[in-house]
């Protein structure tokens, strides 16, 4: 698993980059929200109930920062996930 | 493409979870039985890499724009049903811990960028032999295709009929797509160039599964 991560340095690299990059992002509307706003259909509903929302870390100045910091957390996660599911997996067959 | 909560209808959203956590179910057998843990890594880290790349919405056209899936990159990389199961897990996060995608139309989220995306641009792919061009335009249908189920959704949800609906889902994820083949083009010669065994080990265990 470590090699292999090792290996996999170029894809982590690039993601990190990406990461960096995610404050230039354009805010506007997506697709479906565009679509949405057409036919006279407000996309956002309720108050938020996920811990970061709008990709923004709470307590954290400076929204660009807050914005990578997310997005870090994010990547992090996914990858936990299946390093998580890897080891399960491993232990239930050894 | 991100459905919020709050759009579709309870039969819509339960239907589709429904359908989306028995397919996922055979996805994680299917891929256990093929590729074992050995896909995990690379799994793990382009997770990380489409979840980054997702938040890098680029404008389009008319104020609006739009950013990868990253499906059919996966599904060309690994196969469509580890890339099922890496979208699935990057749009729980997402909706978990962003709010990007609401939670009830998660199961409809997962059936529109999780299943049809990769499975299209999968079939795509491989109908045009791994050529550049079919991989742009394996990319670009993937996201039609999405947007097409995504508006069958809304529409079943009485939100509008489906042709006022189809019109401006696909207008809008069509040159959205066009990005998304651009990005896929140049992603899958780069990752897969850095990393040679993708194209011989890795891929060749989803080549005798299905």
């Amino acid at each position: 698993m470590k090699k292999v991560v090792f290996r996999l340095w170029p894809w982590l690299a690039l993601t990190g980059a990406l990461l960096l990059l995610a404050p230039l992002a354009s805010s506007s509307p997506d697709g479906l929200e565009s679509s949405l706003g057409l036919l006279g259909l407000s996309p956002t509903t309720g108050p938020a109930l996920a811990p970061m929302a709008e990709y923004q870390v709470p307590g954290v100045a400076g929204q660009g920062l807050s914005t990578v910091l997310a997005g870090l957390i994010g990547a992090v996660l996914v990858l936990a996930v299946f390093t998580l599911g890897g080891l399960w997996r491993r232990r239930r067959e050894g | 493409m991100h459905i919020p909560d709050g759009l579709l209808t309870t039969p819509t959203w339960a239907t589709t979870a429904v359908v989306s956590a028995g397919y996922l179910g055979g996805a994680v057998r299917k891929l256990q039985h093929q590729a074992g843990e050995r896909l995990v890594p690379y799994l793990g880290v382009m997770g990380a890499f489409i979840f980054a790349a997702q938040m890098l919405n680029f404008p389009v056209a008319g104020g609006t724009s739009g950013h990868l899936i990253g499906a059919a990159l996966a599904a060309m990389l690994f196969g469509p049903w580890a890339a099922s199961i890496l979208v699935t897990v990057i749009l729980v996060i997402q909706a978990l811990v962003f709010f990007d995608g609401g939670l009830t139309a998660l199961g409809a989220n997962i059936l529109n960028m999780a299943i049809v995306a990769p499975w299209t641009g999968y079939i795509v792919f491989k109908l045009l032999s791994r050529s550049r061009l079919g991989i742009f335009l394996a990319s670009w249908l993937s996201v039609l295709a999405a947007a097409l189920v995504a508006s069958l959704e809304l529409a079943a949800s009485g939100l509008a009929p489906l042709g006022v609906i189809l019109a401006p889902m696909l207008g809008w994820h069509f040159l959205i797509g066009l990005g998304e083949g651009l990005i896929t083009t140049v992603a899958y010669h780069y990752l897969s160039a850095t990393v040679p065994e993708i194209q011989q080990g890795v891929s060749r265990v989803e080549e005798g599964g299905i």
